[in-house]
């Protein structure tokens, strides 16, 4: 690598990290930080206040019209159950009259989130993959970006490695954890047979995680979900979401049969591709959800 | 039955006007915690048992935490313990004055 090349690496990860990548030297970067801002006139001043008060006119109207149309748009919807409205079409009724035949689902809404409508799902949970990465970008801490008074700052705040004295929290989250994580994985695992799915179910093994890091402190669960198992869980579970996901539209798409056996709907192991996706589902909500608490209170999991 | 959903509706406004208008950043978060609890009631009711479940797990539970952790690190819930030490603080050097 030549060192012109070098140079512009470098800036590159200036740029990344915030610098002022235009600058050549050190000296320039301090020379445009400590400019001053011009001074300020009266004048100024004015225009501002009159900026202010039109920004708060216009404000005012603006609030005032929205909240005019959303009224008169709640006025003219149609009636809540009617059965003229126009959501009954042909779409609803197929799924209504043939949805436990196709899909193997007793619960309708499950078979149709993950069945027909699956490509959707999938997008859904690659957009909470990457708001999962985006805040892990944003937030975390390594060795890099903390310094000892970003440190000092976290353990004085009582964020960092918390544990509750409070004997009150201890024994109802110890009476409550358990009955959170069973519902979790009941709510995910039956989620073709009753109300739930992967992400409610997934969400309350979340939420149950949650109050066992905040009650004995995030050690304890570090001894069974760090940061490796977390990407691992992250990615495998997209990835396995992904394959199925084609399997099912691949051989759908090109008029094979579908080999995915779909059994007696009402059983457990039955209706095909949803108790899996469902699982997968679960699974990554569940991980997404304790990471954005970890970051937020500590920065690291 | 229409006596309890009114009523639920009712307590859904109030909820969203207390949580908009309140000063205490604290009350605002509450208040909005329990107007999803009462969403999610109100979602039974309208016989969408999954989205019940979803609504009180996410809307209650993991977001109000989320919120609670942002006022500790923005430090809003600790400004009146802070203001308080701050004061004695003051009260005890102009003693020693």
């Amino acid at each position: 690598m030549n060192p012109s090349n070098r140079n512009r690496v470098k800036a590159f990860f200036d740029w990344v990290d915030g610098e002022e990548w235009c600058a050549k030297t050190p000296d320039e970067v301090v020379a445009r930080q400590e400019k001053k801002p011009a001074h300020r006139s009266s004048n100024d001043l004015d225009a501002y206040r009159r900026f202010r008060r039109l920004n708060q006119a216009v404000g005012a109207l603006f609030c005032i019209t929205l909240a005019v149309v959303l009224t008169m748009v709640v006025v003219n919807l149609p009636l809540f159950g009617d059965p003229s409205n126009p959501t009954n079409n042909e779409v609803s009724a197929r799924y209504i009259e043939r949805g436990i035949a196709e899909t193997g689902s007793a619960n309708l809404v499950g078979g149709m989130i993950l069945s027909y409508r699956v490509f959707d799902t999938f997008g859904e949970s690659s957009v909470l993959f990457l708001a999962a990465t985006c805040v892990t970008i944003l937030l975390r801490r390594d060795r890099k970006n903390t310094t000892s008074r970003d440190l000092r700052e976290l353990h004085s705040d009582g964020l960092a490695d918390r544990k509750d004295k409070d004997i009150v929290l201890r024994t109802a989250v110890l009476l409550l954890l358990p009955v959170s994580v069973m519902v979790g994985f009941y709510v995910m695992l039956f989620g073709h047979l009753s109300p739930g799915g992967g992400f409610s179910g997934g969400s309350i093994l979340g939420g149950g995680m949650i109050l066992y890091s905040r009650t004995f402190g995030s050690d304890s669960v570090r001894k069974f979900f760090n940061e490796h198992l977390y990407h691992l869980v992250k990615v495998v579970c997209l990835m396995c979401y992904g394959l199925i996901l084609i399997y099912y539209v691949f051989t759908g798409s090109n008029g094979l049969d579908n080999h995915i056996w779909l059994g007696i709907p009402g059983n457990i192991i039955s209706s095909g591709i949803i108790m899996p996706i469902n699982v997968l589902v679960g699974f990554e909500v569940a991980c997404t959800i304790y990471a954005f608490y970890a970051l937020f209170s500590e920065g690291e999991m | 039955m229409a006596f309890v959903e009114v009523l639920l509706l009712g307590f859904l406004v109030a909820c969203a006007l207390t949580a908009v208008l309140h000063r205490s950043t604290m009350i605002t978060i509450l208040t909005y915690m329990g107007f999803s609890v009462v969403m999610s009631v109100i979602w039974m009711l309208l016989q969408a048992p999954d989205l019940a479940i979803t609504e009180a797990a996410v809307g209650a539970g993991v977001s109000t935490a989320l919120y609670f952790l942002t006022l500790q690190k923005i430090r809003e819930l600790k400004e009146s313990e802070d203001a308080e030490e701050e004061r004695r603080r003051k009260a005890g050097e102009e003693g020693r004055k």
